[in-house]
């Protein structure tokens, strides 16, 4: 499989990345590889598994629902590159967030 | 202090126990050593002196004040890998993006070594949020390999087999950590997944890392993870560790040879090695035994879709808005992200990021991901049928001493090939020293067990190094 | 042939737990900025999420009360996109094995009654909250909400009509508050509605391309809001052109909608399962244990009231309407075995007092053993009606034991015939101008006359007694 101009660009878009062009270029390459060899999967007949998210063995793993003050928001807060008071400054959003 | 170079954190526990040196004693040691060959081998990316000498003291007054939460190796001094969330000190992680950030709180596994009197020298190179295989990628230029310098390496690998740190805590991310420790002559641990907190360990692959120990013996690490293993209710996906009981007796033990490993095209030297460690656990009693491993062509696609995957998710918050590089000449919120991520990010970690996106979105036509979760479903209950036939699984640690170059992707990819299954199945493992290659470098043998099989690792690999010395010896300084 | 719009509504609600999804940072409102905030919810890096048990416990709540199938596994997915408020730039929620499944709720139309299909009920995190900057260009992010528990349900297109949405969304609404699971407060977010809109010839069963409206700031405003989309999209069709696929805002001053974005390319959230969460499974002895202890819900309420307690269907409704006052009106009821003084009493004063002082039913603090206590006095002909709109309002706003306030002001009816005829026999001598009136056919000065001899015994008159006393002497 080809990583064409196209789907690259895409790629960027969807990781928030921007690639300078000696970057494109060594990752169409290495990417076409790379995907030479993962391709095998597709010939892998795999309807009847579900698929597992970990390899961790636990079930049912909860917290109780116990307010525990929290002594770090001040070192969060220091972290920020920009920020007005408490609160963290970025650039205009496009539209009102509250997407959820 | 000479006398202390080539002891065991344990040897230097009961010394400073038994009030034969002084918790500042070993650390001034330890900076000294430091001192000396750091200009060589760039182990650390921060080396935190004064700090370690008070907490040295801290330590000393803990101990003589016979505070009884105190572990065996309290005072010893040891290294953590720069993914190891440390509160209020950098944490890079290896890369630009994190240059400058203070980590507001400190991981479990860190909680734990402090608790027990650990004194913290400095943290150590690794590779750009562990993805990598032999630390080259780190943003800030890899550690050196002490026994061939030109050879990039694990910091945490390298600080232990100069003898700056008696031992080292990282992440076994992608499989720098085990791969590195055997190539600068000593040994690692990668306990069962889940055993060990990743709580404060910055993430890369979330289901497929796993904290991991260096230390010079297999028997340093067990030490080691003694103190760290066990359940913690900030990490979810934990569980206990087994009993760490090393005394099982080799004989009767079934080492699994994996017979799709005898086409991997690897070193000579390497394979050669490999055959002689095998022999010599014959002698000690095992046998060794053909075995399959599941979907043994698929396994290395499978592990790089998942670890591409998560990469890309575990990532996106690096975005500039909260901590770290941030695009200071975008012009709005897209041109943020894009510089911010563009700039800061090193080549190979934005091409996984592009990968995992490519897998996640189907994009190219294909449901990468989707496949390989249920081919991981298979590979899974493949190896539970493995362990019903051997004890362990025996392979080399890595097809050449070499690692990659830079920008090499399918090198990078061929290179995971011994230690991916581990990481796939969250198994346990260790990497054992066994021998120099012609060009005098290290190599290594792994040994992949059965979930909470870590006990019955330990015991071999103890076996092996009680009856070999590969793992005893000290790289030579540059000039001496 | 004639159109028929099709609407499906998608709600969020905030959990009213007291901590939030994936750590022990408190779910409050209105806290200063940035400070109910830790590793966890800001997405440091390292940091992981661990899930609060209320949280599903709440869903599985809903999910029962809304008649789901309740899922056996069900496990986390990461959405991913970038978003200053989000910080993981993922959300954890649920896409392929939600908590429940198929669910239903029965609403009333002017034709009878409808069935509006549940198709999900899905766990997942808030976002933080984005300030506009006041003067300058940028935008100010408060991570405190970052993590708030929500479920997401989702209906149907089942909707017809603007009144069924808004009939749907109160009757959840209900649901929800007696379930108490949420506050369902939308002036505060924590209750949030998105609506889809497509439209088809009637009775085609085919499937129009469907537009989003997000978070519409009424009830009304929904029903509003699909009229005017339905007729846009309308309209577009029947000029031929095409509707297409997009997010728009719904501007209720304007009565207007307007394009957020277009979906050209669908949005690709590359979900992948959350790994750092393990599945939960779910037995049916915990299903059933939790259905044991679901609270009556209000349309079973309403009907128990009208079937059991001979009350209106209007008394029954307005007693229902929240979780709050059904409780009071029943504890009321059990101790005064009296429903329908106690509706009255609830329905009538005690409501317009709520009224007055802009009560919310949530924040009503009243004693039910004194609401009791007090129809018991009336019933019994300890204190007349007058006297008894007075004693309440000192149990609403004082909390007064209304034995303890009648003897104090002595407030107890006068029911003495002796000092009732003296009172009368007074007020007869001192009006003789209006008992004339009486006895020349002026029939209201008999009342003019009662009230006068109320005014003397202070309020507290037997009203039979005064009554037949007054008539008396007039009559001789
Ligand atoms: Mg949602
Ligand atoms: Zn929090």
């Amino acid at each position: 499989m080809k990583i064409d101009a196209a789907l690259l660009e895409r790629l960027q878009d969807l990781s928030r990345i921007r690639l300078s062009e000696q970057e494109r270029k060594d990752f169409q390459a290495g990417a076409a590889l790379i995907l030479d060899e993962i391709s095998r999967l597709s010939h892998l007949e795999l309807e009847e598994v579900s698929g597992r998210s970990s390899p961790s063995r636990c079930v049912n793993v909860f917290r109780e629902d116990t307010v525990e003050p929290s002594t770090d928001q001040d070192a969060i807060l220091a972290q920020a590159p920009d920020r007005e008071g408490r609160y963290i400054r970025v650039f205009k959003t496009v539209e009102q967030g509250d997407e959820a | 202090m000479k006398e202390l170079e080539g002891i065991g954190p344990l040897a230097l526990g009961r010394l400073i126990q038994s009030r034969a040196i002084s918790c500042v004693e070993a650390t001034r040691h330890s900076l000294e050593v430091i001192q000396r060959r750091e200009h060589q081998c760039s182990a650390f990316l921060k080396v935190t002196g004064e700090q370690a000498l008070t907490s040295a003291q801290g330590v000393q007054k803990r101990l003589d004040a016979g505070d009884e939460s105190l572990s065996p190796l309290a005072g010893v001094p040891m290294v953590l890998s720069d993914s190891v969330c440390v509160k209020g000190t950098a944490t890079t992680c290896g890369s630009k993006m994190l240059e400058g950030f203070l980590s507001p709180y400190s991981s479990t596994l860190w909680e734990r070594l402090q608790a027990g009197g650990a004194v913290l020298l400095g943290k150590t190179a690794l590779d750009e949020f562990a993805l990598g295989i032999s630390g080259e990628s780190c943003a800030f230029g890899p550690a050196r390999n002490p026994w061939d310098t030109r050879l990039a390496s694990e910091g945490g690998a390298v600080a232990v087999s100069c003898g700056e740190a008696f031992y080292a805590v990282g992440s076994d991310g992608f499989v720098a950590l085990r791969r590195s420790a055997p190539f600068c002559g000593v040994s690692s641990l990668r306990p069962t997944y889940g055993t060990v907190s990743r709580y404060g360990l910055v993430a890369g692959t979330s289901s497929l890392e796993q904290a991991g120990v260096v230390g010079r013996t297999i028997l340093d690490c067990a030490q080691v993870l003694a103190l760290i293993q066990g359940r913690d209710s900030r990490d979810s996906t934990t569980v206990d560790g087994p009993m760490l009981d090393w005394n099982t007796s080799l004989r009767g033990l079934r080492i699994g040879m994996p017979e799709s490993y005898l086409d991997v095209e690897l070193d000579l030297d390497i394979r050669q090695a490999v055959l002689a460690a095998s022999k010599q656990l014959e002698t000690l009693g095992a046998s060794l035994v053909p075995v399959e491993l599941p979907l043994a062509d698929d396994l290395l696609p499978v592990y790089y879709v998942m670890a591409c995957g998560e990469i890309s998710s575990n990532l996106a918050r690096y975005d500039g808005i909260r901590y770290g590089y941030s695009a200071k000449d975008a012009g709005d919120l897209m041109e943020l992200y894009r510089q911010s991520r563009g700039r800061a990010l090193g080549s190979r970690v934005k091409e996984h990021i592009l990968l995992g996106n490519l897998f996640l979105s189907g994009d190219g036509g294909e449901d990468y991901h989707q496949k390989a979760l249920q081919a991981w479903e298979l590979i899974l209950q493949g190896f539970e049928d493995v362990f019903t036939r051997c004890d362990m699984i025996l392979s080399p640690t890595a097809p050449r001493t070499v690692g990659e170059k830079p920008g090499d992707l399918l090198e990078l990819y061929r290179q995971s090939i011994f230690t991916a299954p581990a990481s796939l199945a969250g198994l346990p493992a260790v990497t054992i020293p066994c021998g120099l290659d012609a060009k005098g470098i290290p190599m290594g043998f792994q040994l992949t067990g059965k979930p909470f099989g870590e006990g019955e690792l330990i015991a071999v690999g103890h076996g092996y190094q009680s009856a070999t010395d590969f793992h005893l010896r000290i790289p030579g300084e540059v000039g001496e | 042939m004639s159109w028929e719009i099709v609407a499906g509504v998608e709600v969020h609600v905030e959990l009213s737990t007291n901590t939030k999804i994936f750590c022990g940072c408190a779910n409050a409102f209105g806290a200063e900025p940035n400070t109910l905030i830790c590793p966890v919810c800001t997405g440091m890096p390292g940091a992981l999420p661990v899930l609060n048990r209320r949280v599903v416990e709440y869903a599985l709540r809903a999910g029962l009360a809304l008649d789901c199938d309740i899922a056996r596994r069900t496990t986390f997915d990461r959405k991913n996109y970038f978003y200053p408020d989000l910080p993981k730039a993922y959300q954890i929620s649920q896409l392929h094995l939600p908590i429940c499944q198929n669910g239903w709720l029965e609403i009333e139309t002017p034709t009878g009654s409808k069935r509006i299909g549940i198709r999900q009920i899905h766990m997942e995190e808030d976002a933080g909250k984005l300030i506009h900057h006041p003067t300058r260009p940028c935008t100010l992010v408060d991570y405190n909400r970052c993590g708030v528990p929500l479920l997401e349900i989702v209906s149907q297109p089942d909707f017809t009509a603007a009144h069924e949405v808004i009939a749907y969304l109160k009757s959840l609404r209900e649901i929800l508050l007696f379930l108490g699971v949420s506050d369902c407060k939308m002036q505060e977010g924590s209750l949030r509605v998105d609506l889809n809109v497509s439209v088809r010839h009637k009775g085609s069963g085919e499937q129009g391309i469907p537009t989003e409206m997000k978070n519409i700031s009424s009830f009304q405003a929904v029903g509003r809001a699909m009229v005017w989309e339905g007729a846009r999209q309308i309209q577009l069709l029947e000029s031929g052109e095409e509707v297409l696929r997009e997010t728009r805002r719904w501007d209720d001053g304007k009565n207007q909608g307007f394009v957020l974005r277009s979906k050209g390319g669908a949005e690709d959230y590359r979900y992948l399962p959350d790994p750092d969460l393990p599945i939960l499974e779910i037995t049916q002895e915990q299903v059933e244990q939790l259905r044991s202890t679901l609270p009556e819900l209000p349309r079973n309420k309403r009907a128990r009231y009208q079937r059991e307690m001979g009350l209106s269907p209007q008394d029954a409704r307005t007693l229902t309407a929240s979780r709050e006052v059904a409780a009071l009106f029943e504890k009321t009821t059990a101790l005064c075995q009296n429903p329908q003084e106690a509706a009255n009493l609830i329905v009538g004063d005690l409501a317009r007092l709520c009224t007055e002082t802009a009560t919310l039913p949530e924040d009503l603090q009243v004693d039910a053993a004194k609401l009791a206590a007090l129809i018991v006095m009336i019933r019994s002909g300890k204190i007349n009606r007058t006297v008894g709109k007075e004693v309440l309002e000192q149990i609403f706003f004082h909390d007064a034991d209304p034995a303890v306030y009648v003897a104090q002001k002595g407030l107890a009816m006068v029911d003495d015939p002796a000092l009732v005829e003296a009172a009368v026999r007074q007020v007869v001598e001192a009006n003789p101008k209006s008992v004339s009136d009486y006895q020349n056919g002026k029939k209201k000065a008999f009342g003019y006359l009662v009230g006068q001899v109320m005014r003397s015994l202070k309020g507290k008159g037997d009203p039979a007694l005064v009554n037949g006393i007054l008539r008396e002497l007039l009559e001789e």
